[in-house]
């Protein structure tokens, strides 16, 4: 079911919708300079296709259904670009065709299944192509892992807006609706691997031209934007195990910690230099404390990422150019 | 065309786009709003439910589709409680929600009702929303019911073939194949549609789909 109106608050509506705004318009803009003439009649068809697929539902259990998404779907038939705009179709289809969805929480649906879905679904097909190549079973193998780690995602994303949306409300604790959310969400994803990787699969074995890219691997980046790649990419992983499972993190002292204080060489509270004296004064008295554990992760591995790059840059020497 | 009826398809626009101004103002209030102040939510509820009344939708569709609506959202809903603990003050959050939520639901509805999807292009044109996306929603609105009656058909025959409900895994098999040959046949079809575009002149430049055009009702 997409999010429907009520369930999180404007600002963050607005928000969000100010980045899948963004994002559809880079795609547009995309699209534009690099416009087949075919793009727009195989878009179009796509994305009623993703709509068409969408109403065949899979039984679950105890009476409970399950339908396909196809964010990554339409990135592995379209590309990144055309398969955002495809995603961001039904979701406007569905919504003044069948009323499916808000209004205004059509900015965080496209936002979560357009942007997240179907340019978030790219990044990982496209670094597994590159690093395992295109056969049949990594083509299978990159949409299944694509379509469950943008589900997941998009729950995390999910959950992070509802808790701005609740911050007021004393006593919120994000933490368990993560726990809640990425429960449920493992499994719709793992349905949505299997529907995802069940069409490739079966489209691979009867009609694999459909699923050629129109660019061969080896030409369509240099080696520096496959490196840029590779580290987004990185960075994007570690980011988010970093988010998610910082607020899972343990109240109790770490091994040195421990054995500081049972030698009673404790000095963390006197003559200490650190900027914050715990992962939850990062946001300090701001109002926004519930998020302080969860901020200083991503924080954290942002600094270890930048000395990492620093070093990185100053031990190895500079990457030759092409004409060297 | 002559002068007038241009003038008359631009009015048409111009209530879209007020329609469409007016959906989202209510949905703000309404997602403003909180359980315990009734005058406001029942106020809000009470304008929703005379337009929806003033565009000729009746009981049995508004009852159908709370019904369908009701159900899902509540289960939204208490996933606040379900992760925060089954208190009053967690309940009353899932009941703003619900509110919220339903509130919202309605306008949409009317909304729809009101505003069909011909229209709709025609406004989102005169919104500047990019060419590009307004010829591609035509395409997949024009579509779209095609290939639903191609789904509804393959289903038939899959269940002319099965002799019977099917185990769940059974379900889940074709499915998938059922979705894959709607794929091909998608994309070879998009790859007609392409041809007869080009023998009609298409030459990849998305023209303004002019409120002039605007055929709807």
């Amino acid at each position: 079911m997409h999010i429907p109106d009520g369930l999180l608050d404007t600002s963050v509506c607005l928000t969000t919708g100010a980045v899948s705004a963004i994002a559809v318009g880079v795609s547009v803009h995309r699209l534009k300079t690099s416009l087949a003439d075919r793009t727009v009649p195989l878009t179009g068809m796509v994305a009623a296709l993703v709509f068409a697929g969408q109403m065949v539902n899979f039984p679950v259990a105890a009476g409970t259904s399950g339908h396909l998404i196809g964010g990554v779907l339409a990135a592995r038939l379209l590309g990144p670009w055309a398969g955002c705009l495809a995603i961001t179709l039904v979701l406007i289809v569905q919504k003044f065709l069948f009323n499916d969805g808000g209004l205004l929480a059509l900015g965080p649906n496209i936002f979560h299944m357009a942007v997240v879905g179907a340019l978030g679904g790219h990044v990982v097909l496209a670094t597994i192509r590159r690093v395992m190549g295109d056969s049949p079973p990594w083509q299978v193998a990159g949409a299944v892992l694509a379509s469950w780690l943008t589900v997941m995602t998009a729950a995390l994303l999910c959950t992070i807006e509802l808790s701005f949306s609740h911050a007021d409300t004393p006593g919120f604790r994000p933490g368990r609706l993560l726990s809640l959310m990425v429960f449920f969400h493992a499994l719709i994803g793992i349905g949505e691997s299997l529907i995802t990787g069940g069409i490739i699969r079966f489209v691979g074995q009867r009609r694999p031209e459909l699923l050629q890219f129109s660019v061969p691997a080896s030409e369509d980046t240099t080696d520096r934007q496959r490196n840029r790649v590779s580290w987004v990419v990185g960075l994007a992983i570690a980011l988010l195990v970093a988010m998610i499972l910082s607020p899972f993190a343990s109240p109790h002292p770490d091994g040195l910690e421990a054995a500081l204080q049972q030698t009673s060489l404790d000095t963390s509270d006197e003559g200490s230099y650190s900027v914050f004296t715990g992962y939850d004064m990062i946001l300090g008295d701001t109002g926004f404390e519930r998020w302080s554990t969860l901020v200083s992760g991503g924080v954290g591995t942002l600094i270890v990422f930048a000395i990492a790059l620093l070093l990185a840059r100053s031990v190895v020497p500079r990457t030759r150019t092409a004409h060297e | 065309m002559s002068n007038g009826a241009a003038r008359t398809a631009r009015c048409r626009t111009g209530t879209a786009i007020a329609q469409l101004a007016a959906t989202l103002l209510v949905v703000m209030a309404a997602c403003a709003i909180r359980a315990d102040n009734w005058p406001a939510a029942g106020s809000l509820a009470a304008i929703t439910l005379a337009a929806l009344a003033s565009a000729d939708v009746s009981y049995a569709t508004l009852l159908r589709r709370l019904a369908l609506f009701l159900p899902t959202m509540s289960l939204v809903a208490l996933s606040i409680p379900l992760s925060q603990g089954f208190t009053l003050a967690w309940f009353e959050v899932a009941a703003t929600i619900v509110l919220r939520g339903s509130i919202s639901f309605l306008a949409g509805l009317w909304l729809i009702q009101v505003l069909p999807v011909p229209r709709l292009l025609a406004t989102l044109s005169l919104l500047r929303v990019p060419g590009v996306i307004v010829a591609m929603l035509a395409m997949m609105h024009r579509y779209l019911f095609v290939l639903w009656e191609e789904s509804s058909r393959l289903r038939t025959a899959r269940r002319a073939r099965q002799l019977g409900a099917g185990g769940r895994l059974e379900t889940w098999f074709s499915g998938v194949a059922l979705i894959g040959t709607l794929l091909i046949r998608s994309l070879d079809r998009s790859h007609r549609i392409h041809q007869a575009m080009l023998s009609r002149g298409w030459d990849g430049t998305v023209r303004d789909w002019s409120p002039t055009t605007d055929d709807s009702r």
